[in-house]
Order: C-alpha cells, then sequence, then structure tokens
C-alpha cells in the first residue's frame, strides 16, 4: 500500500544519506535509552513492596508520641500491639517481626556473621506470601523452634547441602531446625531478610527467666522494639480498624504509663503515645519515620527523574526535527514530484508522520539493545539491582510503545508541516528558499537546549560539592587510619582476646570496642534526670569502653573519661554535647541519670556523668546529631565491635596484621572489617549516587545539545547558501565563509548561555535549600559548563558548518 | 454560463484549456514585472501545441498557470469547461490527481525509488487497489520499453531513459492533459527527438499534449505553435477552427 511505499522511500532516504539520517537514529536512540532507563528506574522504585501477593491489604503499624520534648514517629511498635490488632474485625491476620543483633549463626558445617535474623509470629507467611523452594508455607513456623531461611543463608551455612531439618545454633544459646527454604527477598522490598525464627522460642524464654535484659519489653507498651504488620480483611476499611486500634491500643498505654510512674510517685512528664498504619506500598516513597529497616527515598527524586526523562524525550525530539529538516532542499524535489502528481496535504503530513514514528520505533530496538548493555552500568550508578526483563515483562510497559509512537509523532509534526506546505513549483526548480522564521525556530529550540545543558552540569557540579562538602564537614571523630572489625553479640571472651593481640602491634595506636559503630541504629532508653525529675528524655545508648574514645580520637570538652573499669565506677557514663545541652547541663555541678524504661527489676539504675564528649555524627552530618551516652561494656553487656585505630600512614600494615591476628584467634570465621572513613563515605552514598546520576544526565545532554547544534549548523548554512557560493567564486576564504556563513548560529547559544545561568544558579539553590549544612557554590561551578559549551559550539561550527559551506560552496 | 456559481465555458465542444486576458505578474522589492498579458488561449481535445518562446517569455508562468499550480492575478482559466481559477487549493489538486500528466527539463524523478515506483507514484494518490497499480505500470513500462530496468533507481539511468521514465509516470494513469516543460532540454539532439516521438505517440492516444520550448525545431514537429514574447501570444499557427 501507499504505507509501504513510504516505508520503502524512508529505508532507503537512510541508506542513501547514511551521514545525517544515521546521526538522527542515533540521536533518537540514545533519548530513548536514556529515557526508558530512567521510567525503569522510577518503575522499579515506585513499585517497592508490590511483589507480594494481596500486597493491597497489607498495613505496618507505626507508633508517634511525645515523651518530654521529644517528638517520636517510629516504624517499631510495642510487642503486645500485634494481640489487640488480632482482636480487631476488620483484621484478617497479624504478625510481629523482630529485629535480632547481628550474630554469629552455626551450622554443623558452617558459621556466618548475620546481620538479618529475624524473629517473627506463626502468621508472618500468611501476610508476605513468598516462593517457597523447600518446605510448606502453612508448616513453616508451626513449630516454636523452626526457622525460615533464604536461598543465600542457605548456600552461606549449609554450601549445597540440602537445609530442610538442620539445625541452627545461634550465639544467643537459641536452637533452631530450617523448615522452609525462600527465594531472596527481592532487592525492592522495605525489609530485608536471611532469616525468620519463630518468635515463641524467644518468648517462652524471656518469660522463663526474668532476670534476662529483655525480658521487661514483653508486655511493655512504653518499649518499641518490633515491627508490626497486618492484612486487612476485603471487606474492611483499614480507616475503621485504624479508629478501633487507637482506642483500644492507647487504652492499655495510657495504663502501662499511670502503673510505670505510679510506683516512684513522679509526675511522668508529658507522655503519649499512639499508632498509625501505613499502606505496604507506600513505605518506600512515603513512609516518614524513624527505625526503618532500610533506607527510604524521597519521592521528589522521582519527579525530578520522571521530569529529567520527559525532557531528555522533549530535546530528543526536538533533534529530530532539527535534524531531518536541516537537509530540506534533499526532499524539495521529491514532495514537489508527489504534490505535482495529486498528493494533498494530508498525504504528504500521513507519509512523513508514518516516517517519524518508524524512526521512532527503529531507534526504540536500538534503544532497547543499548538499555540491556547499559543496565549493569547503571545498576551501579543508581545502587540498585534492576533488570529490564523484569520490567520489560510487566504488562502496563505497553506504555513504552505508546510513549514510542507518540515521540514519532511529536518529532513527525514539524517536518510534516513544513513539508507539506510547499509550494510545488518553487520547490521543485530549487527557488524556494529557507526562510528567516526557520532559523529562528531552530536557533529558539537550541538555546533551549543549551539552558538545558548548562542546568543540568551546574547542578552535577553542585551536587559533587555539596556531597564533598558534607564528607569534609567535621564529624567528632577521625575517620582516618581506623577500621571497625564486626564481631557478634557473642563470646566476648573471643573478642578480649583478638584485642589484647592486638594492643601488643606497633601499627596500632589505640583499641576500644563498641556495641553500635558509627552508622548503626543504636537503641534508645529514656533516662530522667537526678536534677529534674519531670522530664523523661530519650537518649541512644551505647556500650563502649574506655579506649573506644582514642581509638575513635574523639574530643572531650569537659571532665573525661572513667578511670577504672571496675565494678564500683560502672556507674558512670559519658554523654555527648547535644545530650548536655538537652538536659541543660552547663554548670560544673554534678550530674546523675535514673534509667526509667525497659527495668525488669525493682531497683533504679543510676549513672554519673564523668565527662562530655564533642558531638559525634553517628549517621553523618545531613541529620541533627543524637543525645548520646555512653555506658561502660562489661561481660554482661554487648560490645560487639573493635575499632582499631592505626599509627598515621600504617593502616595498611596494620589492616595485614589485623587479618594475621583474626586468622590465628578465630580460625573458623571470615573476618568481617569496614574502614571508618568507608563507613564516613556511605552516609552520603545518596548523595554520591544523585551527583553521578546528574553526571551522567548532563553528558547525556551535552552530547544531545551537540546534535541539535549540528543540525543548526547545517540549517544556518542553507539560509546563507546563496551568498556563501557568490563569496565562493569570488575566492573568499574557507575562515570568512565559515564566519559569514555560521552568523546567527552564535547568537542563540550566547542567548542559551545567558538564560541558563541564572536559572541553572535558582535551581541549584533550590537544590541546597533542601539540605541543613550547604555549600556555598563558587564561580567554577558556572565557568566550567560555559566553558564546556563554547568549545563544543566552536568545534560543531568547524567541523559540522565547515563541512556543509564546503559543499555549498565549492559544489 | 451555468447557474452553480462556476461560469462554464459555452461552447458546443468543450476546449480542454482556454483562456481569457490572463494576466500574472511578480512583485520583489516594490517592483512589480509583468510576467504574462492578457493571454488567450484555446486549445481543444487532442491537441499537440507548443508553446515557444524565448527566456522570460513567460512559458514557464503559464506552464504553472495551465497546469493549476499557480493561480494568474486577473482573467480567467477554464479547464475542461469548468472555471478553474477561482477553486481552493484542494479542488485544483483533485483536479490534478489523475487527469493532468507533467513532465520537466531536470526529469525530477524520485532519487530513492526504482524505475517501477517512480512509474507508479502518481497511482498512489488515486483510489487504486494494489492489484490495478502494478498491472498499470506495467502495462505503461511495456509501451514505453522500459521493463528491463524497472528495479533501476534513477542515477543508474542515462538521461534518455531517465526522460522516458518521466513520462511513463505522467501518462500512466492516462491523463487526458500532458504538459511538458522543455522536456529535450536536457537531452543531446538524438534523445531529444526520441522524446518528441514518443510524446508524439501519447497524443495519437488521445491525450492533449502541450509542450513549452524555446527551440523552434522541437516546436515545430507538433500540430500547432503558439509563440510568446514578452507575456504576450504573438503569434498562434496552426489552430483548428471549432
Amino acid at each position: 500500500m501507499r504505507f509501504l511505499n513510504f516505508i520503502k522511500t524512508f529505508f532507503r532516504t537512510i541508506l542513501l544519506h547514511s551521514g545525517f539520517s544515521l546521526l538522527t537514529l542515533l540521536g533518537l536512540s540514545i533519548g530513548i535509552a536514556m529515557s526508558l532507563l530512567v521510567l525503569i528506574y522510577v518503575y522499579y522504585e515506585a513499585n517497592y513492596d508490590r511483589h507480594w501477593e494481596n500486597s493491597e491489604s497489607i498495613y505496618r503499624v507505626y507508633s508517634y508520641g511525645e515523651i518530654g520534648e521529644d517528638k517520636i514517629r517510629s516504624a517499631v511498635t510495642p510487642l503486645p500491639l500485634s494481640d489487640v490488632l488480632r482482636e480487631q474485625e476488620g483484621v484478617a491476620t497479624a504478625t510481629r517481626l523482630v529485629p535480632g543483633n547481628r550474630k554469629l549463626v552455626s551450622s554443623d558445617y558452617l558459621k556466618s556473621l548475620e546481620s538479618y535474623f529475624f524473629y517473627a509470629d506463626t502468621d508472618f507467611f500468611d501476610i508476605f506470601e513468598m516462593p517457597f523452594l523447600l518446605g510448606e508455607p502453612e508448616n513453616a513456623l508451626k513449630d516454636s523452634n523452626s526457622v525460615v531461611i533464604t536461598f543465600s543463608a542457605a548456600q552461606r551455612l549449609f554450601g549445597q547441602r540440602n537445609p530442610l531439618g538442620e539445625k541452627l545454633t545461634l550465639e544467643n544459646g537459641l536452637e533452631y531446625i530450617v523448615t522452609a527454604m525462600v527465594e531472596d527477598v527481592p532487592a525492592n522490598s522495605h525489609m530485608r531478610f536471611d532469616f525468620i525464627g519463630n518468635w515463641l522460642q524467644v518468648e517462652n524464654r524471656m518469660r522463663k527467666d526474668r532476670t534476662l535484659p529483655q525480658a521487661g519489653m514483653l508486655d511493655n507498651w512504653l518499649y518499641l522494639n518490633s515491627y508490626t504488620y497486618f492484612k486487612s480483611r476485603d471487606t474492611a476499611a483499614p480507616s475503621e480498624v485504624l479508629h478501633q486500634l487507637s482506642i483500644d491500643a492507647v487504652q492499655k498505654v495510657d495504663a502501662q504509663i499511670v502503673a510505670s510512674f505510679k510506683e516512684a510517685d513522679q509526675s511522668p512528664g508529658r507522655i503519649y503515645l499512639n499508632f498509625g498504619i501505613q499502606p505496604i506500598h507506600d513505605i518506600h516513597l512515603y513512609s516518614q519515620v524513624d527505625n526503618e529497616m532500610g533506607p527510604v527515598a524521597n519521592p521528589d527524586y522521582i519527579a525530578f527523574f520522571t521530569a529529567i526523562a520527559f525532557f531528555i524525550l522533549l530535546i530528543t525530539a526536538i533533534n529530530f526535527m532539527n535534524l531531518t529538516t536541516a537537509k530540506a532542499s534533499r526532499r524539495f524535489k521529491e514532495v514537489a514530484v508527489r504534490k505535482y502528481f495529486g498528493a494533498g496535504r494530508r498525504f504528504l503530513v500521513y507519509q512523513f508522520l508514518t516516517e517519524a514514528v518508524v524512526y521512532s520505533f527503529v531507534a526504540l530496538f536500538v534503544a532497547l539493545v543499548l538499555v540491556e548493555l547499559l543496565l549493569p552500568g547503571f545498576n551501579t550508578v543508581f545502587g540498585i539491582g534492576m533488570t529490564s526483563t523484569g520490567f520489560i515483562q510487566q504488562p502496563d510497559t505497553i506504555w513504552i510503545l505508546v510513549i514510542t509512537m507518540l515521540l514519532g509523532v511529536l518529532s513527525g509534526s514539524y517536518p510534516a508541516l513544513f513539508f507539506s506546505g510547499l509550494k510545488p513549483h518553487l520547490a521543485i526548480n530549487g527557488v524556494m528558499k529557507v526562510k528567516k522564521w526557520g532559523v529562528v525556530m531552530r536557533g529558539l529550540l537550541v538555546s533551549f537546549q543549551v539552558i538545558l545543558s548548562i542546568s543540568l552540569i551546574v547542578l552535577s557540579l553542585g551536587m559533587y560539592g555539596q556531597w564533598r562538602f558534607l564528607e569534609d564537614a567535621p564529624h567528632g571523630f577521625d575517620d582516618q587510619d581506623a577500621v571497625v572489625l564486626e564481631w557478634g553479640s557473642m563470646d566476648r571472651e573471643g573478642l578480649r582476646n583478638v584485642k589484647s593481640e592486638l594492643k601488643s602491634s606497633e601499627h596500632v595506636n589505640a583499641i576500644g570496642m563498641a556495641e553500635y559503630a558509627p552508622g548503626d541504629d543504636p537503641s534508645v532508653i529514656s533516662f530522667r534526670s537526678s536534677g529534674d525529675s519531670s522530664q523523661v528524655v530519650l537518649l541512644a545508648v551505647n556500650y563502649v569502653d574506655s579506649g573506644y574514645f582514642d581509638a575513635m580520637d574523639v574530643t572531650f570538652v569537659k571532665g573525661g573519661v572513667w578511670e577504672a573499669e571496675t565494678d564500683s565506677d560502672k556507674a558512670q557514663v559519658v554523654i555527648n554535647a547535644a545530650a548536655a545541652r538537652f538536659l541543660g547541663y552547663d554548670k560544673n555541678e554534678q550530674l546523675t541519670l535514673e534509667l526509667v524504661g525497659g527495668r525488669s527489676t525493682e531497683e533504679p539504675y543510676m549513672y554519673t556523668v564523668a565527662g562530655v564528649i564533642e558531638d559525634l555524627a553517628f549517621a553523618g552530618v545531613k541529620e541533627a546529631v543524637r543525645p548520646m551516652i555512653f555506658l561502660q561494656e562489661s561481660a554482661s553487656n554487648r560490645a560487639e565491635h573493635l575499632i582499631v585505630g592505626f599509627n598515621s600512614g600504617t593502616l595498611e600494615k596494620g589492616v595485614e596484621e589485623l587479618n594475621r591476628v583474626w586468622k590465628n584467634e578465630v580460625p573458623d570465621r571470615a573476618i568481617k572489617l569496614k574502614y571508618l572513613s568507608e563507613i564516613k563515605a556511605d552516609f552520603y552514598s545518596e548523595e554520591r549516587r544523585f551527583a553521578n546520576i546528574a553526571t551522567m544526565f548532563s553528558l547525556l545532554a551535552l552530547v544531545l545539545t551537540i546534535f541539535g547544534k549540528i543540525g543548526m549548523a547545517a540549517f544556518v548554512v542553507q539560509y546563507h547558501q546563496k551568498h556563501i557560493f557568490i563569496r565562493s567564486l569570488m575566492a573568499a576564504p574557507f575562515i570568512h565563509l565559515l564566519e559569514y556563513g555560521l552568523r546567527g548560529y552564535w547568537v542563540y547559544i550566547l542567548f542559551g548561555m545567558a538564560v541558563g545561568l541564572p536559572v541553572s544558579s535558582f535551581l541549584l539553590h533550590v537544590w541546597l535549600s533542601g539540605f541543613e549544612l550547604a555549600y556555598v557554590p563558587d564561580w567554577t561551578t558556572y565557568l566550567l559548563p560555559i566553558l564546556v559549551l563554547c568549545l563544543t559550539s566552536a568545534l560543531v561550527a568547524y567541523f559540522a558548518g565547515g563541512r556543509e559551506i564546503k559543499k555549498e560552496a565549492y559544489s | 454560463m451555468s447557474g452553480n456559481g462556476h461560469k462554464v465555458y459555452d461552447f458546443e465542444h468543450f476546449h480542454m484549456i482556454h483562456t481569457r486576458n490572463l494576466v500574472k505578474g511578480y512583485r520583489s522589492h516594490e517592483v512589480e514585472t509583468p510576467v504574462l498579458i492578457n493571454v488567450n488561449i484555446d486549445i481543444g481535445d487532442g491537441e499537440y501545441v507548443a508553446i515557444a518562446g524565448p527566456s522570460g517569455s513567460g512559458k514557464s508562468t503559464l506552464f504553472n498557470i495551465l497546469g493549476l499550480l499557480e493561480q494568474p492575478d486577473q482573467g480567467e482559466l477554464f479547464f475542461r469547461g469548468r472555471e478553474v481559477s477561482v477553486l481552493s487549493d484542494r479542488y485544483r489538486i483533485k483536479l490534478r490527481r489523475g487527469h493532468i500528466g507533467y513532465v520537466f527539463r531536470q526529469f525530477n524523478l524520485v532519487d530513492e525509488l526504482t524505475v517501477a515506483e517512480n512509474v507508479e507514484l502518481p497511482l498512489l494518490y488515486m483510489s487504486l487497489s494494489r492489484k490495478q497499480r502494478k498491472e498499470m505500470v506495467m502495462e505503461s513500462l511495456f509501451r514505453f520499453k522500459l521493463d528491463h530496468i524497472r528495479k533501476s533507481f534513477p542515477r543508474q539511468l542515462t538521461g534518455l531513459q531517465q526522460q522516458v521514465t518521466a513520462l511513463a509516470r505522467a501518462t500512466v494513469f492516462n491523463p487526458s492533459l500532458l504538459l511538458a516543460d522543455e522536456p529535450t532540454g536536457n537531452l543531446n539532439s538524438t534523445g531529444g527527438n526520441e522524446i518528441l516521438e514518443l510524446l508524439s505517440a501519447v497524443n495519437e492516444t488521445g491525450t492533449t499534449v502541450v509542450i513549452f520550448t524555446n527551440s523552434m525545431q522541437d516546436a515545430q514537429k507538433t500540430q500547432r505553435i503558439i509563440q510568446l514574447f514578452d507575456g504576450h501570444v504573438v503569434t498562434d499557427m496552426g489552430q483548428k477552427g471549432n
């Protein structure tokens, strides 16, 4: 049909004018590939937790309230909450998920330090339905000693053996039998676990032995330490569940507050606690609570990336219009002939739209190949694990075809109108002149591209600047020449042996033990100041030894570390400056703190503050420093890390030594160590990630802008065609022709730069205003993009423009 | 005159073309240059006519006006009895489609299409099935002895072959009028003669053929010569009476 004729002409045009056509196709393909990658990323982020069966009826309960001056919004909830939840009419089933410490897990064959051991109620897998590789979901957590493990955990602990029925021993003495193996939790889930052990075993143990430190939390409504999920009944409105839950649970909370504070005959200050619910798929993008299991994303970034994808497509379409009509005269004859023989405007519009759509689909094919090739690199830059197949198999990816179609129509609209409006008798004799408004239109499109390029380059330079600025900000500890050794929560003897072995090393400068290393999320306990008993404050608690402060190289602003680690001095503690400010501790008097939460005995724990350290940015400087208390580590407590500070410049040798000592002392376990500098860099991984992404996009925008400029140069030369020819007849030198032939080209580029600078400065400031600590961009941030754009514009003018001029002048 | 708003040329037999006082000029930079001045021409069905004149005599403008590509500034143009100078672009395209064939001095074949595809091009815009188009193309290719090069592209052909292809394209749909603008201008004398013979053969099938030329030698091979000079019709030799 006619359609086939169009397609035939299209492919032959490509073959006949391969250089320019390939440039056009390449521009389209790159644009589509990049937009696709961004859309795959947006899709990935927007589909967190959609992989669970019936994910739309799964909800998580979170806590909010106030304790004294502290506002709480936390993903963790009290342990007794799930019982109240189960009684609600609209709730089909509920479960708790209790995070366990990082611990050494042993099978009969292998040992491994595991960070993702969780405990849950029997009905966990009724809510989180996932593929079982071995075992049955119904019986998976039936017995109190059953545990379900993931495929990768099974590989670490059993190698190639079948794990079903095998025993796992935890270093806290609990024993579990593997009853099922599931697939690893997909990367786009808000939770990640490797083991789900039945909580009942832990609970039974606590009920039997009330002296255990955690026993007090079992029925305590003020102890927030477990995640609570429920599945709603089909008929139930979640708002009703929430309403009734608030009434029932708050009653219990209030009763607990009265009971806790009545004994001591003290006013509790202002305390309240309530609960909210959130659909599980909203957690990743919209949850704004503390104590999340993993990092959550900022929905603004998703909007930002969607906008980027849109702009890339827009630039791509502009380039297409620009490049297909830049060599317009080449097709004048064909269009004129078609018009002579009766092709109306409609036919020609149809022809050029068909061409553009076919171009887009060919480009889509090339783009899909590019996506497949680029995805691994892209995953590294974005720090995630996307697959194109996962994306492409989704039914809603039919939108890719729709978008490609629209892109084709959009790109083809200008050529279609441009060509169909030609006067055939003028075009056929070459009398047709490139019009001034055509130059202006293209010029403005190129200006727009320049504005976008400058904005993206300035933004990415700004993002890099901000990232470096945050990393270089004072953190209250020295991250150079220090490493953190992960141990686990049991067998402290082994850890002490490693420590004393290392102490004698000539490279080691200081060595300390700590429950939490920077980057960990320390548990929070409420204290009361002895000076002001009406105030309850929440302090992050870290158990450390006296060497910790030296190993971290922290500065004391008042007092110092406890003198000796004897039993009588156990009550001495160190707090950070934030805690001192919080407690109003700025006089030289003695400060005593009383532990409020989590008591399992009647005897109150009292602590004396021995020293105050400078604020320690435990989670980086992006967040306000939490008030923190450092308690003395002891055998019954839980130092899980060794922090080793080496003498300056001996880090490498020191780490070698550390490995050697580890091999001697702990031959059956692999060493797990992290450089403190690495931990610090991780605080800003998001900034680094976005700086990388922005850089990638700015490079892309730059490439697409170059394409746009090539089209513009070719068009401007055509506009000056006659004058170039006449001047060349008069033997004008090439450089003169170049200067003349590209008149107008620079105007639009300079205009784009002039508008782009204030626009980019504004965007950068908007972005930086989202940070509490932000750097001040200097003039180099703006100079570099200008230089890059000038250079690329000059190269395009010389090579692409020059080539066209030679053709016009000497042919 | 008819009563439907369009004037109808009131003869016992309609002429293919009838013009009355055609005037056309071009304006550039405030200077009006007259190109055609009061041109009156009648061309009957089945005639073989040459419109001859030197460069600048207004031939090309007349070609465009008679070919329904340009509108005259003043005067009337009747095509098969219907006044067309007042019609909109859309109607004139409809009239051109399937009725008028064009041959140019520069051949103007579409470089990206083969000989057969070039010949098929006018048929694409007519309501014809693929089969009908194919048959018509083949018939035309055989008629002009182009079948052996039907898959070649224009750049692979001689000038004569290109012009024959253009002629095949212009006549594949059996137009009632064929306009040829200096059809021999880009050919040597042998090639030129061959094209004129083919044009004569096309005329013998009933198509009205009008060639625009500055060569009196070419013009003399037609049945009637209308001479243009500075926009005026100066002589009209061999007009048949109506």
